[in-house]
Parts: C-alpha cells; sequence; structure tokens
C-alpha cells in the first residue's frame, strides 16, 4: 500500500507535509477532506505553526502501524507512551499549553485533549491551595473577605 | 446525523478562532479565561472532589462554574458508570455513625475505599437523582438539619435548615422533589409552610407560607397536600 500524505497549512502560512495515518487521528481533518475545502491543502486557520507542529509531533509519536500481521499495533509500548506524554507536556509553558488543548478540541483529537485537560488539572489546580491556583492562572480575586469567608465554611469539609 | 455533527463543528470552529484572537492579547492577564466554558468546564471535571470543593474560593466565575448545572451534569453522566458499594455502619450507643463507599469494580483497593463520619444516628431518607443520600435526624432538634452524602465525590455534608418550625414541629420529607429533598413542617398552630432545598444551588427557598397557596408544583409531583 502507497502512503498518502496529507498537506497541513497553519493559520500563518507554515505548510506541513505529513502522513495520512498522522493528520487521521484528528476527526475533524477527514470532515474537511470531504468539505473539498481541501484539495492539496489542508488549512487551519486557527491553529498557529508552533502549535500545530507540537501537535503533529505528538501524532507521530501515537500513531498506530498497521503491521502486515493484521493487527494493528502501536508503534511504541504502552508504558513508553505513558513517559513520552509526561514528558512532552512538561516541555512546554502555560500559553503553549492552553492553545494545545483549544488545537487538540478544535482538531478533535481524543487521546490529546484528554491528556490536555487532565495535566492542566493535575499540574494547575489539583492539590493547590486557592491561593497558588489564583497566581498560576492569574486570577483576581473578586470575593469580598465577608463572602470568602462564608463559602470557606459552607466547603469547610474540603479545608481539612 | 453526520450533516448535524459537522454543523456543530463548524459552529465550534468559529468560536475557537475568536478565543484564540483573545487569547494573544490576554495571554498574561487570565489564561485560564481564553478558553471556551465547555473546556474549562472539561478541566474543572477531572480534579479530585475536594480540590474541586475547595476551588470556589478562587473566584465567583469559578464557583458559578463548579456549581453549574453543565459541570454537575457531566459529572454525574460520567460517573455513573463506576458503581460503588456503600456500607452505612452505626454503633448504636455512641450514637455515631459512618459510611464507608468501595468501588464495585475493584472492592480490594483500599485505596479506593472513602469513610465519611456522620453526626449521631440518623434515619436514611432516600436518593437524589443526583446520586445523594438523604439522612435526618430520628427526633428534631434546635434546628432542623438533613445530612446528604454524595456517592460520588465521597462526602457528608451537614446542611442546617433555618427557621422551619420548633421540637414541636414534625417535618415529612419527600425526597427528590424537583432535584431536592423537601421539607413540610407541621407546625401546632393551623399554619404550614413549605421548604424546597435545591441541592444544586445548595440553598432552602420557601415555597409557601400562608395556608391556601398551593404551588402547582406540589400537586404535580403528588405530594399529599390535602390537609393544607
Amino acid at each position: 500500500m502507497s502512503k498518502k500524505n496529507i498537506v497541513l497549512k497553519s493559520s500563518n502560512g507554515i505548510i506541513f507535509e505529513v502522513e495520512e495515518a498522522v493528520a487521521l487521528q484528528s476527526e475533524t481533518i477527514p470532515y474537511m477532506i470531504e468539505d473539498d475545502c481541501a484539495n492539496d491543502t489542508i488549512p487551519l486557520a486557527n491553529v498557529t505553526g508552533d502549535i500545530l507542529a507540537l501537535v503533529i509531533e505528538y501524532c507521530k509519536k501515537h500513531v498506530v502501524v498497521a503491521d502486515g500481521d493484521g493487527g494493528g499495533s502501536s508503534s511504541s509500548s504502552q508504558e513508553d507512551l505513558k513517559n513520552w506524554d509526561a514528558q512532552f507536556m512538561n516541555d512546554l509553558d502555560q500559553s503553549k499549553i492552553f492553545n494545545l488543548l483549544l488545537a487538540a478540541d478544535f482538531l478533535n483529537i481524543k487521546t490529546l485533549f484528554d491528556l490536555t485537560c487532565q495535566f492542566v488539572a493535575d499540574t494547575m489546580i489539583k492539590g493547590k491551595s486557592v491561593e497558588e491556583v489564583r497566581r498560576t492562572l492569574n486570577i483576581e480575586k473578586d470575593y469580598t473577605s465577608e463572602e470568602e469567608a462564608k463559602a470557606r465554611q459552607e466547603n469547610e469539609w474540603a479545608f481539612k | 446525523m453526520i450533516m448535524e455533527y459537522r454543523a456543530m463543528k463548524r459552529v465550534r470552529r468559529e468560536e475557537t478562532i475568536g478565543n484564540n484572537r483573545q487569547c494573544e492579547e490576554s495571554d498574561k492577564k487570565d489564561p485560564f479565561s481564553i478558553l471556551p466554558m465547555d473546556l474549562r468546564v472539561e478541566i474543572l471535571l477531572r480534579i479530585p472532589a475536594k480540590s474541586r470543593a475547595r476551588m470556589v474560593l478562587v473566584s465567583k466565575q469559578w464557583l458559578s462554574m463548579l456549581c453549574g448545572k453543565d459541570l454537575t451534569n457531566l459529572y454525574l453522566a460520567r460517573s455513573s458508570t463506576r458503581k460503588r458499594l456503600l456500607f452505612a455502619v452505626c454503633r448504636t450507643y455512641v450514637h455515631e455513625m459512618f459510611l464507608q463507599s468501595i468501588s464495585q469494580k475493584d472492592p480490594s483497593n483500599s485505596e479506593d475505599h472513602h469513610k465519611v463520619n456522620i453526626p449521631r444516628h440518623p434515619r436514611r431518607l432516600g436518593a437524589l437523582s443526583t446520586g445523594e443520600l438523604i439522612f435526618s435526624p430520628y427526633s428534631f432538634t434546635t434546628s432542623f438539619y438533613f445530612i446528604s452524602y454524595d456517592l460520588k465525590s465521597h462526602h457528608a455534608k451537614k446542611v442546617v435548615v433555618e427557621e422551619i418550625g420548633d421540637h414541636l414541629s414534625e417535618i415529612q420529607v419527600y425526597v427528590d422533589h424537583i432535584e431536592s429533598p423537601m421539607f413540610l413542617p407541621n407546625l401546632n398552630l393551623g399554619f404550614r409552610s413549605a421548604f424546597v432545598y435545591s441541592n444544586l444551588i445548595k440553598k432552602q427557598e420557601t415555597l409557601m407560607q400562608r395556608k391556601k397557596l398551593m404551588p402547582s408544583s406540589l400537586v404535580a409531583t403528588g405530594l399529599r397536600c390535602a390537609a393544607i
């Protein structure tokens, strides 16, 4: 079987050529091909080049290689993939992470979407104090001290 | 079906474009707020219950996201597949009780056991469609309270309902009335009032306080209101 390549174009005009199997991890791209909005190049109007590069890096790692012996097998073991995912996310700064999440959502790549959501939840919110979360995410406190005390009292169990 | 899906995706695409633009401008300000609401909900869903309850203090917007219907519904839809066992253990003489919730799938996983102490010796009244069990005390104390035990987040909450009667009052509770336990205090003064406690908005609301007002919702759910 000859390998078909798909050309993706980021919002800032950067071109990426990838194998079909890599691109098809996105559930949005098949519709775009079908929509005929792309003869050769699929324009991704809301994903910038740096983020698209990350998405492709992820998809290349996670592509399921269809072997000659019938069953599809992952190119890496589950354990390796998990470690790779962790490292992949750890290397990103906050702005990249949020933009990657938006891209994963738009391109509808379920595993990347789950990975990014979970990473944000685990590293920026889970187990943190309220003040830490406000600081990490740059959220302004809009409670008055009275309101804060009341809300704290209502959720007392969570602060123990 | 497919057409619908595509139409949906297209709308989302436009939304995201708008948000992307915003993102670059206010990147420094509040990166979380660049995300559309459904993505924020997705993230907050993935936080353990205890962290989630704490995070209502982050800001008022977080409070409304965390207590909002979107998150609640999605949470319940996803967690209804994770069935658990619940044991209620009472020690009669000490007036203590605890609930122990254990994963059905893997009961031996002790890390996934959750024990919650409940004050006194309540009677179980029933379960809400939102997955909470409702307990109330046998006798009416100075103020009426009930305990709502959330099977999914493994915590018990004591809710004191104020200003509904005194030690002479009887309280009938109808569980799962419009997503809420409902209290009908029976005062000996020929005067009744009905309260609905909404576990979604976490507050009580007065349904009626005069004799002859009978809200249609009571009739509709088949509550016995004949004596009013």
